[in-house]
């Protein structure tokens, strides 16, 4: 396995086997990544495609300061996905309507049980800080550890775990009351 | 001195990892009793979210990013130096105007069966390039792709029996690019094929409703069957190549110089990995 050292060096003499190799790699998850973030299928995959020549078009650019090249992949996905969004003028698209049901609950017995999909998690992930929703899809989309996130982040892995922890208690929050929200619906239904 | 918050974000980041690698939740309270009522929410909630977020691209997009991908970075590696570095840029540019010029010609066969070191070998990968392009359908671009496979193969053992290994290297990319565009026209070509086989079973037949699927007429066409039948081929071709190029390049492995067998052992693997991705979008 070659190190990121000398990946970093192919990378920037765009040597395509280097980038077969990155792109393979990363492809899934950087894939997830936007998903996670922008709800969206068919624009998530566009984005995806756009991350990697992105990647190439400004690999001369690239330095080796001891990161993972996944970080900066990660980060040309931010950009990708930030720009994106300004140009759609936008941050939620996915309706109450759309969304799958879920079970959520303080019962142990229910907790259990909890199903959800991407398109729920997107929904409550709009309701995060942005700090706390990238924090929350690159450790779980992108499948980054504390440190890594930290250093594509240029924060402290302290900061991270606390960021990570209030997203991931929000989430919690987020998706029960959403849940609530459905079983009122169905129940004023039925009467 | 760490205080409870601190101590809290730390093993839920702790427990986190372990259960996002597979352990279970159990063991994480277990091992921290004080934190376990305030930890089991958080994690429950974190594995749904894991699973939640377990998305796969499509293997149709996958194909394709893959394909335009690999075009756009050797159209840019094109821009910058020529594919083939041996031969002045000029020379290939001439060669696809030759090929052009004299397609069906004496000097177009004779190049077919030219190998890396003549010079007639950018009219034999020019003439390739432009019957690709000009092949109608998806099934018959990835067949194309296909026989041109056995054609690099060919070059890498003559080119491995030379010794020549700055030339296996320029092929081997070159095989692994076809590989490529093999695996996404066959890819496309079974989905062309899926859409007729669902047109031909439309409700304009004319079949009783309850029939089963019309039994096939000889000399007729019944899409969904001859569709069927043509990816079989396909697949039956891609196959073969599959086994003999593998023979073929163990064979060269264990007769060639130290100084290309690292270029024929990746020749193989690239090989295998790539019929074998093709042979799977067509199952």
């Amino acid at each position: 396995m070659q190190s990121d050292e000398s990946l970093v060096a192919r990378i920037r003499r765009r040597d395509e086997a280097a980038f077969t190799e990155i792109y393979e790699a990363n492809f899934d998850k950087i894939y997830r990544y936007v998903r996670l973030k922008i709800g969206d299928r068919m624009e998530a995959e566009d984005l995806t495609q756009q991350v990697f020549l992105n990647a190439f078009k400004s690999a001369s650019s690239l330095e080796w300061k001891g990161t993972p090249v996944a970080a900066w992949l990660f980060r040309i996905a931010h950009n990708q996905v930030v720009d994106h969004l300004r140009k759609k003028g936008r941050a939620i698209s996915v309706s109450l309507e759309k969304t799958a049901p879920v079970v959520a609950s303080d019962d142990p017995s229910e907790i259990a049980e909890i199903k959800i999909d991407m398109e729920r998690v997107n929904q409550a992930t709009k309701k995060l800080t942005d700090l706390q929703c990238e924090v929350i899809s690159l450790r779980f989309a992108g499948e980054l550890s504390t440190k890594e996130v930290a250093r594509i982040m240029g924060k402290s892995e302290g900061a991270i775990k606390a960021l990570q922890h209030s997203a991931i208690n929000a989430l919690k929050r987020e998706l029960s009351v959403v849940e609530d929200g459905k079983s009122g619906r169905q129940t004023e239904q039925h009467i | 001195m760490e205080n409870r918050e601190d101590r809290l974000n730390n093993i839920f980041d702790e427990c986190l990892d372990r259960v996002l690698k597979g352990e279970s939740i159990e063991s994480c309270l277990k091992d921290y009793p004080d934190f376990a009522s305030e930890l089991e929410p958080l994690l429950r909630t974190s594995v749904a979210i894991k699973q939640a977020s377990l998305v796969k691209p499509s293997e149709e997009f996958r194909a394709r990013a893959r394909y335009e991908f690999r075009e756009f970075i050797a159209e840019k590696a094109k821009g910058k130096s020529p594919a083939f570095s041996f031969l002045p840029r000029w020379a290939t540019v001439i060669a696809i105007v030759l090929a052009v010029v004299l397609a069906g010609s004496g000097t177009v066969y004779a190049a077919s069966g030219s190998m890396p070191d003549s010079p007639l070998y950018p009219v034999k990968l020019a003439t390739e390039q432009i019957r690709l392009t000009f092949s109608r359908s998806y099934e018959r671009k990835a067949e194309t792709c296909a026989d041109y496979m056995d054609r690099r193969i060919s070059e890498i053992v003559y080119l491995a029996n030379k010794g020549d290994q700055k030339r296996i290297a320029v092929i081997v990319k070159r095989l692994d690019r076809r590989l490529i565009t093999l695996a996404a026209m066959a890819q496309a070509t079974n989905v062309s094929k899926a859409d007729e086989a669902a047109k031909s079973g439309a409700p304009t037949l004319r079949s009783a409703p309850q029939a089963a699927t019309p039994a096939p007429v000889p000399g007729a066409t019944t899409f969904g069957v001859t569709a069927e039948c043509h990816t079989t081929a396909l697949k039956a071709k891609i196959a073969n190549y599959a086994a003999s190029h593998s023979a073929k390049l163990k064979t060269t492995l264990n007769k060639a110089p130290e100084s290309v067998r690292a270029d024929v052992q990746r020749a193989m693997s690239i090989a295998t990995a790539g019929y074998e991705r093709a042979l799977r979008t067509l199952d």
